[in-house]
C-alpha cells in the first residue's frame, strides 16, 4: 500500500529515531540530554545509548570510509575524503540518501567500527578553536540558563552532525549538516554536471561552487528543495552550478562569491523562472540565460569592475 | 495563438530527494514515467502549456482575458514561457497518502499499532495483526474495515496534535514542512473538520467525521 519502497539498505529505525531525537530536544539541559554527552565519551557507550534505543534495520550495509579521518576532517571532509566516500557509497538511490535514519545509521556504524576514534567528534561546531570533547566538557561545567542552552546546543550538534533534523530548515537539513550525507550530494550533483554530454566546468571548478562554504551550500540546496521552487528540472539545476563555476573564474572579484550575493541571484533567477519553464530549453539556452543573468546583475552590483 | 506554437509540458517534482524533471508532448495527454529510486517522497505534479518557440503576438483584451489597456499591444512570449499552468497535485490525497499498512506477523491478532514516520515526505506507519491486515486488504469497507480505520484515523491525528501542532514555517521544524501534512490540512479543511493544531481539534470527532461508525440495522 506505500508507493515508495525503502527496503535493502541498513539503517536506523526511523520512528525509534525520531522519538529520540524528539525526547532528547524535549528539555534543554535535562538529565537526559547530560546523559547523551557522557555517554559521547566512550564510544561502547555512545553505540550502547543508541542500540539500547534504537533498533537498526537490517539491509545491505555500506562499507564504512577506508581512509583515516581526524576531527577536523570529519567536521570538514578534503575534497578527496569527499569524493571516496562518493565512490563507495554511489550506488546508494536518492531515496534512501535523503534520510535521516540512514545517514544515523551509516554515522553509526562508522562510530562502532572505530572510524570516528572519538564519539565526541559528533559534538565540535564548525570553529577550530573547541574541539568536541572540550565543547562538552565545557557545557556541563556550566550552571543555570547558560548551561542549558550549551548543553542543547551540543546535543542538537549531534544530530545534525550524524543525520540532520529531519524537519528542520524545510526538510533540507539533511543535504547540508551531516558529514556523510552532505558529501554524498554535492559529489552527486558534480558527477551529474560532469557526466553531460554538453562541454561543462573541470571538476575543481564545480567543486569551488558547492564547496565553496556552508551557507553558500545551503543557499543552493534552498533554492532546489524549498516549497515554491520553480525550479522545474535537473537541467537548471547543472546548469546554475556549471554558469556559477564559469563566472567565479572569469570574475574573480565577482560578488557573486558570497551566499548572500547569490541568494540575490538566485531570487532573480526565480522570477525569471516564474513566468518561464526554462527546464524545457536546451541545456545551452538554459546556460545562456543563466550567464546572462549573472552578468547584467554583476553590471548592476560592481558598474566599474570588468569594465562591464 | 495556434496549437502549433505551444507544447504539453508535466513538471514532476519530489524536492526531498532534489528530483525534477519536466516531459514535453505535443498531446494533451502523456504518459510520463520516473525511477522510483530517484524520489523520496511520492511526486507532484504540475501541468502546463507552454510556447515552442518566441512567439509574438498582438494581444485581444477579450480573448485573452486582459485589462483593456493591453489592447492591440505587441508581445513577445519567449520560448518556454507558461501559457497556461494547472494546479499543481499529487496522486495521492488525504489518508490514503500517509497511512502506510504493514503486516505484522508477530502481533497477536486483533492488535494494531500506529507510528509517525518522515518517510514519503510524513507518513504513518500503521503495523497490523494478520487477521486485521488480511481483513482491510481484502473488505475494508466492511464494518470492522471501517472501525478499524476509525482507530487508526483517530490515532494518527492524536499524535499529530501532541507532537506537531506547530505550524512553524518552511524555515521552521513546524508541520508546515512536510507537504504530505500541508495536502492532508488542505483534505480536512474542504472537509469542515478542522485542523490537528486548533485549540479545541478532537481526534476521534474528526476520525468518526471521515470515517463515520456504520451501526447494525437490526440495532
Amino acid at each position: 500500500m506505500t508507493s515508495i519502497t525503502t527496503a535493502g539498505y541498513q539503517e536506523l529505525d526511523e520512528a525509534k529515531y525520531l522519538q529520540l531525537q524528539t525526547s532528547l530536544l524535549k528539555v534543554k539541559g535535562g538529565e537526559y540530554q547530560r546523559e547523551l554527552l557522557e555517554a559521547l565519551k566512550e564510544n561502547d557507550d555512545f553505540v550502547g545509548f543508541i542500540d539500547e534505543r534504537v533498533e537498526t534495520k537490517e539491509g545491505k550495509q555500506i562499507p564504512t570510509f577506508d581512509g583515516p579521518l581526524t576531527e577536523s576532517s570529519f567536521k570538514e571532509p578534503t575534497e578527496d575524503q569527499e569524493h571516496r566516500m562518493y565512490q563507495l557509497w554511489q550506488e546508494v538511490p536518492p531515496s534512501i540518501a535523503c534520510r535521516v535514519s540512514f545517514w544515523a545509521g551509516v554515522t553509526l556504524e562508522h562510530v562502532r567500527a572505530g572510524k570516528i576514534t572519538q564519539a565526541t567528534w559528533l559534538a565540535a561546531n564548525g570553529g577550530i578553536t573547541e574541539t568536541g570533547e572540550e565543547r562538552i566538557d565545557r557545557a556541563l561545567s556550566l550552571q543555570g540558563a547558560g548551561a542549558e542552552k550549551a548543553i542543547d546546543d551540543c546535543i542538537r550538534r549531534v544530530f545534525r552532525r550524524m543525520s540532520g533534523l529531519p524537519a528542520a530548515r524545510g526538510n533540507r537539513d539533511v543535504f547540508v549538516n551531516p558529514t556523510f550525507g552532505r558529501a554524498w550530494w554535492r559529489e552527486r550533483i558534480v558527477s551529474r554536471v560532469l557526466g553531460r554530454h554538453e562541454q561543462v566546468e573541470s571538476r575543481p571548478n564545480l567543486l569551488d561552487v558547492v564547496r565553496r562554504n556552508q551557507q553558500y551550500w545551503e543557499n543552493l540546496v534552498t533554492m532546489i528543495v524549498s516549497r515554491g521552487s520553480v525550479f522545474g528540472s535537473t537541467d537548471v539545476q547543472d546548469a546554475l552550478i556549471n554558469s556559477l563555476a564559469k563566472h567565479l573564474i572569469k570574475h574573480p572579484e565577482t560578488p557573486f562569491r558570497s551566499a548572500a550575493a547569490l541568494s540575490r541571484a538566485l531570487r532573480r533567477l526565480s522570477n525569471v523562472a516564474a513566468s518561464r519553464e526554462i527546464g524545457v530549453l536546451q541545456f545551452y539556452d538554459i546556460s545562456q540565460i543563466v550567464d546572462d543573468l549573472l552578468e547584467r546583475l554583476l553590471g548592476v552590483q560592481m558598474p566599474s569592475s570588468d569594465g562591464l | 495563438m495556434s496549437a502549433d506554437q505551444l507544447q504539453f509540458v508535466c513538471s514532476v517534482a519530489s524536492p526531498r530527494s532534489m528530483y525534477r524533471g519536466v516531459h514535453v508532448s505535443d498531446e494533451s495527454q502523456q504518459v510520463i514515467e520516473w525511477k522510483q529510486e530517484d524520489l523520496g517522497e511520492p511526486p507532484m505534479f504540475t501541468p502546463m502549456l507552454v510556447a515552442r518557440q518566441d512567439i509574438g503576438h498582438t494581444v485581444d483584451c477579450e480573448s485573452d482575458g486582459l485589462n483593456p489597456i493591453w489592447e492591440g499591444r505587441k508581445i513577445v512570449l519567449a520560448a518556454g514561457s507558461r501559457v497556461a499552468v494547472g494546479q499543481t497535485f499529487r496522486l495521492q490525497s488525504g489518508f490514503n497518502g500517509i497511512l502506510e499498512f504493514n503486516l505484522a506477523e508477530n502481533l497477536p491478532s486483533g492488535q494494531v499499532i500506529v507510528e509517525p514516520s518522515s518517510e514519503n515526505g510524513f507518513t504513518f506507519k500503521v503495523y497490523l495483526a494478520r487477521d486485521l491486515y488480511d481483513h482491510l486488504k481484502y473488505r475494508r469497507n466492511e464494518m470492522p474495515g471501517t472501525n478499524i480505520m476509525v482507530h487508526v484515523v483517530s490515532t494518527a491525528l492524536g499524535i499529530l496534535q501532541r507532537d506537531h501542532a506547530d505550524p512553524g514555517d518552511e524555515e521552521g521544524m513546524g508541520w508546515q514542512s512536510y507537504r504530505n501534512l500541508v495536502g492532508l490540512a488542505e483534505f480536512l479543511q474542504q472537509r469542515g473538520v478542522g485542523l490537528w493544531s486548533d485549540e479545541n481539534f478532537k481526534p476521534e470527532l474528526a476520525a468518526t467525521i471521515l470515517y463515520p461508525h456504520p451501526i447494525p440495522a437490526e440495532s
